[in-house]
């Protein structure tokens, strides 16, 4: 299979007022084209740099990139004339210009002729389903619709290969989950050969990539499919303990030889806390009693399926989120 | 060719668009000539407010102020136009990003940027220019035998003064908090120098040299002569000459430094800057 995105060594280093912060630290990745690659870490692993220095807006501190066999650095119009970007959580666009006019412009931009580019966003907007919003002034249109305009503007160069970093942050879950199955439908109707995607959300990465690394404190710890991922932890046993009482912190679970991760998330009702274990082997009773001499009280208890959360867990020893 | 052509045609029509439609057209045309047309009835009534009060006239020194206050305005509009690329694009529209990927040269973006700049320039100018003589009441102007080589100075005021503003527009891609500062104040700084109200060697000698680095007081001195050939500011071909090879050198000096702050900004990450506003 023809590599899409490659990178040696990778590092990027930036100075700040406490020294030199390394964002980077050698990543080494091979990307298969033809698949929807997920890059998945906490915010501040390393991803968004790694984005921008594969989309040449960055140039590494050391070590190569090459995106669809072209070198990032000394063949950058190369790469920019087969990639595009599309982020997250932004709104970029002339709020005062109609969603079809950015379009236009930006399609015109890419080299089109007027009557090329009114016909390219005709396609694009239709694909997207953007098209009741076309003549809406960009500053109008809702965070949700802007994604979309933005995914739009993604596809007009027709790239072979495209960035997505968090596409879906800031979205309502159902723009999120309509923006997703966007993805999914460019790769598998072919309108893009490769998309390389970046996520802080599990159940995003789960449901949309097909291989997946996970990063942190700018390395990949783990690679492969969703299910390889899986598998490297099935043999550990997973809990999820709903529990009441002290809000302290869990770090005394650490005590235990079996306990390999967790995470902890508030519940929706007060006072509660949803406490999710990997352990090595099942030590469930030592884990409820450890709890309940430090004063919580566990309501409930149930034994989970292996998530790609708990590959995070049992890698980092924390959540994605925390 | 044609391919770049369209893509800076695209760009001059997005300037447009940005500039004008917030509001009907006949209210933008009144809003674009009315700052430079007040500008010049200013200036105009200062010289004829200090020829009331002195008694003492002096046409030519009044052609020279309002015919510099008409074309700074023209070499002002399209600079600006270049180095507010930047601040707008990163910090307002946050499209800076994604148009380095779509455009091929970023240098020629942003002088493209400046294009509609130069053309309402050039709009307001005639009518700063046309207002300025009947108010000074100066026997005006040039005949049409002198148009070739005003459209020339034209188009060679363009070629200098956007380079200059993609010189200032490189510095201002470092500092998000300061790039509007220092296009203020490089405006200033040219207006000051450039033999717009008064020629450069009313400056202090040690300021003298200064004015001659950049191009505008052959380019200014040239379009006064040929607004009004009975205005001769020296030797007409060394102008010509001197005015050639700076602006030459301001082309090929922009590009060589451009090419090293497109390096400079890749390798800092500040095509993505922005100042929390």
């Amino acid at each position: 299979m023809e590599t899409a995105i490659k990178t040696i060594d990778l590092v990027r280093e930036f100075k700040t007022s406490k020294g030199v912060f390394r964002a980077l630290d050698g990543v080494n990745l091979e990307i298969p084209s033809g698949m929807i690659y997920g890059l998945l870490g906490p915010n501040g692993a390393g991803k968004t740099t790694l984005i921008r220095i594969l989309s040449t807006l960055l140039l590494p501190t050391s070590g190569d990139a090459y995106v669809g066999g072209y070198h990032v650095v000394r063949e950058a119009s190369k790469v920019r004339s087969i990639i595009n970007l599309v982020s997250g959580g932004e709104r970029p666009g002339y709020g005062i210009l109609t969603t079809r006019e950015n379009l236009i412009y930006y399609a015109m931009l890419y080299g089109y002729s007027r009557r090329e580019a009114e016909r390219r966003v005709e396609e694009v907007s239709q694909l997207i389903g953007l098209d009741e919003f076309m003549n809406k002034r960009l500053n109008e249109l809702s965070t949700g619709m802007v994604q979309k305009y933005s995914l739009a503007r993604g596809l007009l160069n027709n790239p072979r290969i495209l960035f997505l970093d968090e596409p879906t942050l800031g979205l309502d879950v159902e723009n999120a989950r309509s923006i997703r199955r966007l993805i999914r439908r460019l790769v598998d109707e072919g309108y893009i050969e490769t998309i390389l995607l970046t996520s802080h959300y599990m159940h995003e990465v789960e449901e949309l990539c097909d291989r997946v690394a996970i990063i942190h404190r700018g390395r990949i710890i783990e690679e492969g499919t969703v299910e390889e991922l899986k598998e490297r932890v099935s043999s550990h046993v997973i809990y999820e303990l709903t529990l009441q009482g002290s809000n302290g912190n869990l770090d005394f679970l650490r005590e235990l030889d079996s306990v390999i991760g967790y995470k902890v998330r508030l519940s929706n009702v007060p006072g509660e806390a949803r406490l999710r274990i990997i352990m090595a082997y099942e030590d469930i009773s030592r884990v409820i009693s450890l709890l309940e001499r430090k004063m919580y009280r566990v309501r409930r208890i149930v034994r989970d399926e292996i998530s790609l959360e708990d590959v995070f867990l049992k890698l980092v020893g924390r959540g994605l989120d925390e | 060719m044609w391919g770049i052509i369209r893509r800076m045609l695209a760009v001059v029509w997005l300037t447009f668009k940005e500039q004008s439609n917030w509001t009907s057209l006949p209210v933008y045309l009144l809003y674009i000539f009315i700052n430079p047309v007040f500008q010049v009835a200013l200036y105009g009534y200062i010289y004829i407010a200090v020829a009331h009060l002195s008694g003492i006239t002096s046409p030519e020194a009044a052609f020279y102020m309002v015919s510099g206050i008409a074309l700074f305005n023209y070499i002002g509009s399209g600079l600006y136009g270049v180095i507010w690329t930047i601040h707008s694009e990163r910090e307002h529209f946050r499209t800076l990003k994604y148009t380095y990927l779509a455009f091929p040269d970023l240098q020629l973006y942003l002088t493209s940027r400046g294009l509609y700049h130069y053309l309402v320039g050039l709009a307001t100018s005639l009518a700063m220019l046309g207002l300025g003589m009947l108010l000074i009441g100066y026997p005006m102007l040039g005949s049409l035998d002198t148009l070739p080589n005003i459209a020339i100075l034209l188009l060679i005021g363009i070629a200098w003064s956007s380079q200059i503003g993609v010189v200032v527009a490189g510095l201002s891609i470092y500092s998000s908090e300061y790039g509007p500062v220092i296009s203020e104040s490089f405006g200033g700084l040219l207006f000051l120098l450039g033999a717009v109200l008064y020629p450069v060697s009313a400056l202090p000698p040690w300021l003298q040299p200064l004015a001659h680095i950049f191009p505008m007081v052959e380019w200014m001195e040239l379009m006064r002569h040929y607004l009004n050939p009975s205005y001769i500011p020296g030797d007409i071909g060394g102008l010509w000459t001197l005015l050639v090879i700076k602006t030459l050198a301001t082309i090929v000096i922009t590009y060589l430094y451009f090419r090293l702050v497109e390096r400079l900004v890749r390798k800092t990450g500040m095509l993505e800057a922005s100042l929390h506003h």
